[in-house]
């Protein structure tokens, strides 16, 4: 696989505030890469930098091989992009949007528009104002799509959808996307709900990027252990490999990343009974990771 | 994708749109019903307040609507540049203004009569009139563009306001001041669309530098960046305003003042000329074929009024008050005696001043230098007078002596006129006029030698306020009276001598019947242009003849050429210009058209030069046998 998006030590303030620092991310062409975070971490801010919305402080950013900057247009026309709220011009019509965002993008298909909007049963005649949250969705999805983009950035698009729509956006239409050759990154903190469909996943926190890997090397690396143990010698155990504990009483369940020898060693030392492992799930990794 | 936005900013304030079209047709409509000038107050309002008023909630919604709506990202995210989008939504929201008033002043050419309407109201009739489309529409491009780019940066309503209370009072204040004072410096009065349009320019470029480049989510830096961007170019504009009028006017600065009767050869021609404050007098001499300078240009305290030059025609000399304005305690005004021929000038008379022989009193009207340049003779009163106090007739010598005297008895007088000193007669022609009202005059005679004055009986109180106009010689005079009703009458010629009159050629009804006159340097001929007639005169006829009628739509003017005497004529219009030749049976003898750079003043000539004045200042000769142009001045 080739890159198809390297961020390189991006850097954003608001104010006094520092939203991202030294954030750095590539993605593979044609994998599905879950950007997980807390909210206000800066999963939106991210995107819209790589969508031209907002300028970054300082950093760089590659697409397809060619360095963009705030001031390039072009490099969008192969990028799709729904946003969190997919807010659109409520006064025009469905048609209306589509004839509007088809002067944009050179590979805009009609056709493609078309078959889209019958799949998603939108009918152009509608007026955006009166369609639903999760046919805002679908329309932003048919928009996007009806460009055929190489990279699509999706902010949290489920959120506030019902869960059979968003069991088919994610189960269905994402398939059919990444089938085609689509890359996607998917933010979102809804955590178990990319489970099933990452490639890649990357972690923000505290204006960084604190895991960007491979899901299967992820899952391959993390490690659930139960363990007994004394208190003090609970509470005491932190360090490399230890993503997070939780305590109750003389047990704790431990989330370690990487799991390694020492590691394990390290538990077994503070543990009075075997060891007892299992995966995590994307949650508790998650979790380990942002607490 | 230009036109995508461009065409999605139409729908969304197609309102604005249609509401200013149904303002602007309505005050058409009552304009065109009513066609007083209360209508035309009515739409000149609406114009310069109310349109701009639109324009600036227009302007306000280019961005913040997207705000609002939170349709800023999406536009944004689009693949297309931010600078097309500002563009787009700035070109869009500026045609939804001028549309309108294009429509409008389309309006004014389409509607049967309008033209006349217009022209009877002293108003532009001309479509293309720019001065005017600039001014109407640059008032609100200012305020949309002023709207625009200060309503990106924070609440919509707070930046209304002060948009509002900025383009309505601060801006035209400022604008007008401005050019109010460019034009009193550099006396040019076209530049306040120039003025008003560099503006806009600024702000769109200053915002175009700031919303296409700065993160729009970082509302402090934006106002600042903006702030600093409009600021620097404000001042560029206003700069580059001041540059442009002082260097146009550097060239135009020179500017010359109506020319006085030419010395009786017609090789001379004396001009008066402005720059600023400065004035300055210089002479063309037609043998020379240059311009003499006779006084360099100025800021003096001394004030000239071109109606109180003379020059003898036969002497060469002239004579002209000046008027000192700045101090009192010394001679508030001089008589000048200038020799055209040696330049050198002498001051005949001082008035006002303390111990002069004229102490308490100030001239009134013009000087009068006798043909043969050895004496001078004008008109004083008192100084601190009022109401009806009588002005006294003095000449002298040139060089202040053997000054007599003859008081004038005309109750309330405030304007004393020397037409003419006739030899070998030394008599002086005058006219005297009222203050209170000027239709009522005088027309008399002093008898230098006599002392007395002798004010004919027959001839009428009341005479049209251009004229009487003297002959070269003084041996005529010719004047247009007025009957007791106010309505002008037959045009009259008087024999100086005799005072006699006859009357030459009967007017019509309309008062502006008769537009100029222009005597031959032998005073036996003058030219008298009505409308689009012109008519000569001859002495020796007795009579009048229609020698030139112009073509429709084209304005005339004429005058004589001397050595040898022959009637000329300027046809001129938009597209051309024209001018002619007339031999003694008014036939075209020779027609040159004119270019653009030779000015639309025909001033005179002598011999194969022909003197053009443009109104820029720049005087032009012609050489009627090699048909070139040398720029003299």
């Amino acid at each position: 696989m080739s890159e198809i998006l390297k961020v390189d030590s991006l850097q954003k303030s608001f104010g006094r505030k520092r939203v991202l620092e030294g954030l750095s991310l590539t993605l593979e062409k044609g994998e599905v890469c879950g950007l997980l975070g807390r909210n206000g971490e800066g999963k939106t801010t991210l995107i819209r930098i790589l969508m031209g919305v907002i300028p970054a402080d300082g950093g760089r950013v590659v697409y397809q091989g060619r360095p963009v900057s705030y001031a390039d247009a072009a490099y969008k026309r192969t990028i799709g992009y729904i946003a969190e709220d997919n807010i659109f011009y409520d006064r025009m019509k469905v048609r209306e949007l589509m004839r509007f965002n088809a002067s944009f993008y050179p590979s805009w298909s009609r056709q493609r528009a078309d078959d889209y909007l019958n799949r998603f049963t939108l009918s152009r005649n509608d007026r955006i104002r009166n369609l639903s949250r999760g046919m805002k969705l679908k329309l932003g999805l048919a928009v996007a799509l009806a460009a055929a983009p190489e990279l699509l950035l999706l902010d949290d698009p489920t959120s506030g959808l019902d869960v059979p729509t968003r069991h088919d956006f994610l189960r269905n239409i994402i398939q059919e996307i990444t089938d085609a050759g689509t890359t996607v990154l998917f933010a979102t903190h809804q955590v178990h709900e990319v489970e099933k469909i990452l490639d890649h996943l990357a972690i923000l926190h505290g204006g960084r990027m604190v895991l960007d890997e491979s899901y299967e090397t992820v899952k391959s690396r993390a490690m659930k252990v139960v363990l007994n143990g004394e208190p003090a010698a609970l509470e005491a155990l932190s360090g490399e490999g230890i993503l997070s504990k939780e305590i109750q009483g003389g047990a704790a369940a431990v989330i370690a990343y990487p799991w390694t020898d020492e590691v394990r060693r390290k538990l077994e030392a503070a543990s009075r009974t075997p060891l007892e492992t299992s995966a995590p799930s994307l949650e508790e990794i998650f979790i380990g990771f942002v607490s | 994708m230009f036109a995508k936005i461009f065409v999605k900013e139409w729908k969304d304030n197609f309102a604005a749109f249609v509401l200013t079209i149904i303002f602007l047709l309505v005050l058409s409509g009552l304009f065109f019903a009513h066609a007083d000038r209360a209508a035309l107050y009515g739409v000149a309002i609406f114009l310069l307040l109310f349109l701009p008023l639109i324009a600036i909630l227009v302007g306000a919604s280019g961005f913040q609507q997207e705000f609002k709506d939170h349709t800023w990202t999406y536009l944004l995210s689009r693949p297309v540049r931010r600078e097309t989008i500002w563009v787009a939504k700035y070109f869009s929201l500026s045609s939804i203004i001028v549309v309108p008033l294009v429509l409008f002043f389309a309006l004014k050419a389409l509607v049967p009569g309008s033209t006349h309407l217009l022209a009877d109201l002293h108003a532009s009739t001309d479509l293309f009139d720019l001065s005017t489309f600039a001014i109407i529409s640059a008032l609100p491009l200012f305020a949309l563009t002023f709207a625009f780019s200060i309503c990106i940066l924070s609440d919509r309503y707070l930046n209304i306001f002060f948009a509002a209370l900025a383009i309505l009072v601060v801006a035209p204040v400022a604008l007008v001041k401005y050019s109010i004072f460019l034009e009193r410096t550099f006396y040019d009065g076209l530049n306040l669309p120039l003025i008003i349009g560099l503006v806009p320019a600024s702000f769109i470029l200053a915002s175009l530098l700031t919303f296409a480049r700065v993160d729009l989510s970082q509302r402090r830096k934006l106002i600042l960046r903006f702030s600093l961007w409009a600021g620097l170019f404000l001042i560029i504009s206003f700069g580059l305003q001041t540059l442009i009028t002082a260097k146009g006017n550097i060239l135009k600065s020179r500017r010359f003042a109506d020319y006085w009767e030419p010395i009786k050869s017609s090789e001379k021609f004396l001009f008066r000329v402005y720059s600023g404050d400065s004035r300055g007098m210089i002479m063309y001499d037609a043998l020379l074929d240059r311009v003499v300078p006779l006084k360099g240009l100025a800021k003096d305290t001394d004030y000239t009024d071109y109606t109180d030059y003379r020059v003898s025609s036969a002497s060469g000399k002239l004579a002209y008050f000046t008027y000192d304005t700045s101090k009192s305690k010394t001679p508030l005004a001089r008589l000048r005696i200038m020799d055209l021929a040696t330049l050198k000038e002498d001051i005949a008379v001082e008035f006002g001043g303390q111990g002069s022989s004229f102490a308490g009193q100030r001239p009134v009207g013009n000087p009068m230098l006798s043909p043969s340049g050895d004496r001078v003779a004008f008109a004083v009163r008192p100084r601190t007078a009022e109401g009806n106090t009588f002005a006294t007739l003095f000449w002298m010598r040139t060089d202040g002596t053997h000054p007599k005297s003859l008081p004038l008895e005309f109750a309330g007088q405030d304007r004393v006129d020397l037409l003419g000193w006739l030899q070998p007669e030394d008599a002086i022609l005058l006219r005297l006029q009222d203050r209170l009202y000027w239709q009522k005059q005088r027309i008399g005679k002093i008898d230098l030698i006599a002392g007395t004055a002798h004010w004919p009986q027959g001839l009428p109180e009341n005479v049209e306020g251009s004229f009487p106009s003297t002959s070269p010689t003084g041996r005529a005079l010719i004047f247009q009276p007025r009957d007791s009703a106010g309505a002008l009458k037959h045009l009259m010629l008087m024999d100086s001598l005799t005072m006699g009159t006859k009357e030459i050629i009967p007017t019509t009804a309309d008062p502006f019947s008769i537009w100029s006159t222009a005597w031959s340097s032998t005073g036996d001929r003058f030219a008298l242009r009505r409308k689009g007639e012109l008519w000569v005169y001859s002495s020796a006829k007795g009579t009048a003849d229609l020698a030139y009628q112009r073509n429709a739509g084209l304005h005339i003017e004429a005058t004589w050429l001397d050595k040898p005497i022959r009637l000329c004529v300027v046809e001129s219009g938009e597209k051309s210009r024209m001018f002619f030749i007339l031999d003694d049976a008014y036939r075209i003898t020779k027609s040159i058209p004119l270019p653009e750079f030779a000015g639309e003043i025909l001033v005179g000539g002598t011999g194969d030069k022909v003197l053009f004045g443009n109104r820029n200042g720049s005087l032009w000769r012609l050489d009627l046998k090699t048909e070139k142009w040398k720029k003299v001045y």
